[in-house]
């Protein structure tokens, strides 16, 4: 399992190679230039083609990638707008994204596993078709829109909660947090009950129920551990999403997180800072993926025998 | 001529076939409809899709653009259901001829992405060399973040229907690749496409007319939620100002645009916002009908 594991690890560094690669080239490819982008539209060609030499874009692809892959093993990166290093300029803004994506991805996770469950049990019942139809209606609103409503409401009809920013403690993330949730808690708690309600029939809960197995015991422990894949899936899915997730969040709320900084980024045509937004995002994506088959191999038996020998 | 019409009908050799499929059809028909929510969801989309079949007969399409100066920011009324914009534009016209842009982009991007999607599932269902290859670059095109890919994309491009079509298409190709292929995968494998094989059903016809429509159900189901999925995405890509730009009266930019209007005429953003979450709730409601009419069997 540990030589599979570093095995895994080794073959992530060619993949987000790839992968920052890709990103760079259809960046290359694509009209626009830094200068462009971001001096006024006065600006004369000159002042421009200075800008663009100055910031490094008008050197070649090679130079640019490569120089790029050098800024990253030595920690150094210079943004095309601000001329800082990238890598501070995220690290400054890391804090923010991370708690508030930690914070919905907890209590997505608690919440939607947890409700998916009960609807399991009690299938059929008030309860599970009520929740039902609330998860069917949450994954029908889009989430920005549940933003707006809540927004309208308590901030600029009721005025208790604060519309931008993140100046006000804890309040300031009850919206983010929630308009985060709104969407993953519906996804969540459906893919719960279908997994459940699958294990939930099969003859071996059938015979765990006869052997006279408390319920309890046969819901948490036979039952969850077998409905567990899909769900874990999904949510380590949602863990890896947390850097890159929130964009759509922090953009209604102008909050100064990673997904304001990688949308700026796009919009500035600043390519070394979306390539380490890219590398961030990609290589959390990869742990997380990595994570996901680790817990499958720490959950069933099967799977672990297929990595060993 | 009377000869040739009274002449006995030759059996038709699949007419059993014929009226297996027929049964399976109406079948599939009688459990959708037993399906109280699916049915809701349907009804919901044909009203949709009234609106935008016939929007030009509802109201004229002038009104999405003309504005009134007289009549800027009016709260909803019986002249204007909706209300009216900043510039006065009829926003109950807006978000009626607003579905064609945000429907068309999720139903355009879901069929291209189906078809390509498709196409690169067949030949690694056919030949294993191509799907090696195929499946290697699948596996770094997922682990691009596709969020990012998509804002790549459209700033590149710029923002419009059309462009917003292609990125949420390049974006979602890789999920349809991996998802038909794994159906078409399992289907090869079956026993009636070896004997076809054997018998020299030529590559092509082999795929059109025996994987492909064996492979349908999920795919259709799939295809179904997708669009959804796609419009929900096309809005908050516009809403975000990264999408369709405002003037256009798709919805995630009239959203867009009502974010400067909070406090003085909230309804320009409950109106579109209502709009979507109503479309995609009747998508989904089909979806999941289909779902459950097509696989009896599955878990709900």
């Amino acid at each position: 399992m540990g030589r599979y594991i570093l095995r895994r690890l080794l073959y992530m560094i060619p993949m987000i190679f790839l992968v920052v690669l890709l990103v760079f080239l259809i960046m290359a490819i694509t009209p626009g230039d830094p200068a462009t982008n971001n001096l006024p539209i006065t600006a004369t060609k000159e002042v421009k083609e200075a800008y663009n030499a100055s910031v490094g874009y008008s050197d070649s692809l090679s130079v640019r990638f490569f120089g790029f892959v050098k800024g990253v093993l030595t920690g150094k990166v210079l943004s095309y707008t601000s001329g800082q290093n990238i890598f501070e300029e995220l690290g400054r803004r890391l804090p923010l994204t991370l708690r508030l994506g930690l914070v919905s991805f907890a209590i997505a996770a608690v919440l939607g596993v947890s409700l998916g469950i009960l609807s399991a049990i009690k299938q059929y019942s008030f309860l599970d078709t009520s929740l039902t139809i609330l998860a069917v209606l949450f994954a029908s609103i889009p989430s920005f829109f549940v933003a707006i409503v809540l927004l309208l409401y308590f901030a600029v009809y009721r005025g208790v909660l604060p519309t931008f920013g993140m100046n006000d403690g804890i309040k300031s993330y009850i919206l983010p947090v929630v308009t985060l949730v709104s969407g993953s808690i519906p996804v969540l708690s459906r893919m719960t009950r279908s997994a459940m309600l699958g294990v939930l029939q099969q003859d071996y809960i059938r015979t765990a129920r006869a052997k006279g197995v408390p319920e309890k015991s046969v819901i948490w422990k036979h039952a969850l551990k077998n409905a567990s894949f899909p769900i874990i899936t999904l949510l380590l899915g949602g863990l890896a999403n947390v850097l890159g997730g929130s964009v759509i969040a922090e953009s209604i709320f102008s909050l100064p997180g990673i997904g304001t900084y990688m949308l700026k980024a796009i919009n500035e045509k600043n390519v070394p800072g979306v390539m380490t937004c890219t590398l961030l995002l990609s290589a959390v994506f990869m742990l997380a993926m990595l994570l996901n088959d680790i817990c499958f191999a720490l959950i069933d038996p099967k799977v672990r025998a297929r990595y060993q020998g | 001529m009377k000869n040739v019409l009274n002449r006995p009908r030759r059996p038709d050799p699949y007419e059993n076939v014929k009226r297996e499929r027929d049964s399976r059809f109406r079948e599939i028909v009688k459990r959708y409809a037993r399906n109280r929510a699916a049915v809701i969801g349907l009804l919901l989309f044909l009203v949709i899709l009234f609106g935008i079949v016939f929007a030009n007969l509802i109201v004229p399409a002038s009104l999405v653009t003309a504005y009134d100066r007289s009549a800027k920011l009016q709260p909803p009324s019986a002249a204007h259901i909706f209300g009216t914009d900043n510039l006065g534009r009829d926003v109950f016209a807006r978000i009626l001829y607003g579905s064609r842009i945000t429907v068309g982009i999720g139903v355009g991007a879901t069929l291209a992405s189906l078809v390509i999607g498709a196409i690169i599932a067949s030949v690694c269902a056919i030949s294993k060399k191509a799907d090696f290859v195929i499946m290697r670059i699948i596996d770094v095109a997922s682990c691009v973040p596709a969020l990012l890919l998509a804002l790549v994309l459209l700033a590149a491009l710029g923002g419009s229907v059309a462009n917003m079509m292609i990125t949420l298409t390049v974006v979602s190709v890789p999920g349809f690749v991996i998802m038909i292929r794994s159906v078409l995968l399992s289907i090869v494998e079956q026993d009636y496409i070896k004997a076809s094989r054997l018998n020299g059903t030529g590559t092509l016809k082999l795929v059109l007319r025996h994987i492909l429509p064996n492979a349908l159900d999920p795919i259709i189901v799939h295809a179904t939620m997708t669009i959804s999925g796609m419009m929900l995405s096309a809005a908050a890509l516009s809403f975000i100002g990264m999408g369709v730009s405002p003037p256009s009266p798709e919805w995630g930019a009239m959203l867009n645009f009502a974010q400067g209007y909070y406090k003085t005429a909230p309804y320009l953003a409950i109106f579109p916002g209502v709009a979507i979450a109503l479309t995609a709730l009747s998508i989904n409601l089909i979806g999941d009908g289909l779902r459950d009419a097509l696989d009896p069997k599955a878990v709900k």
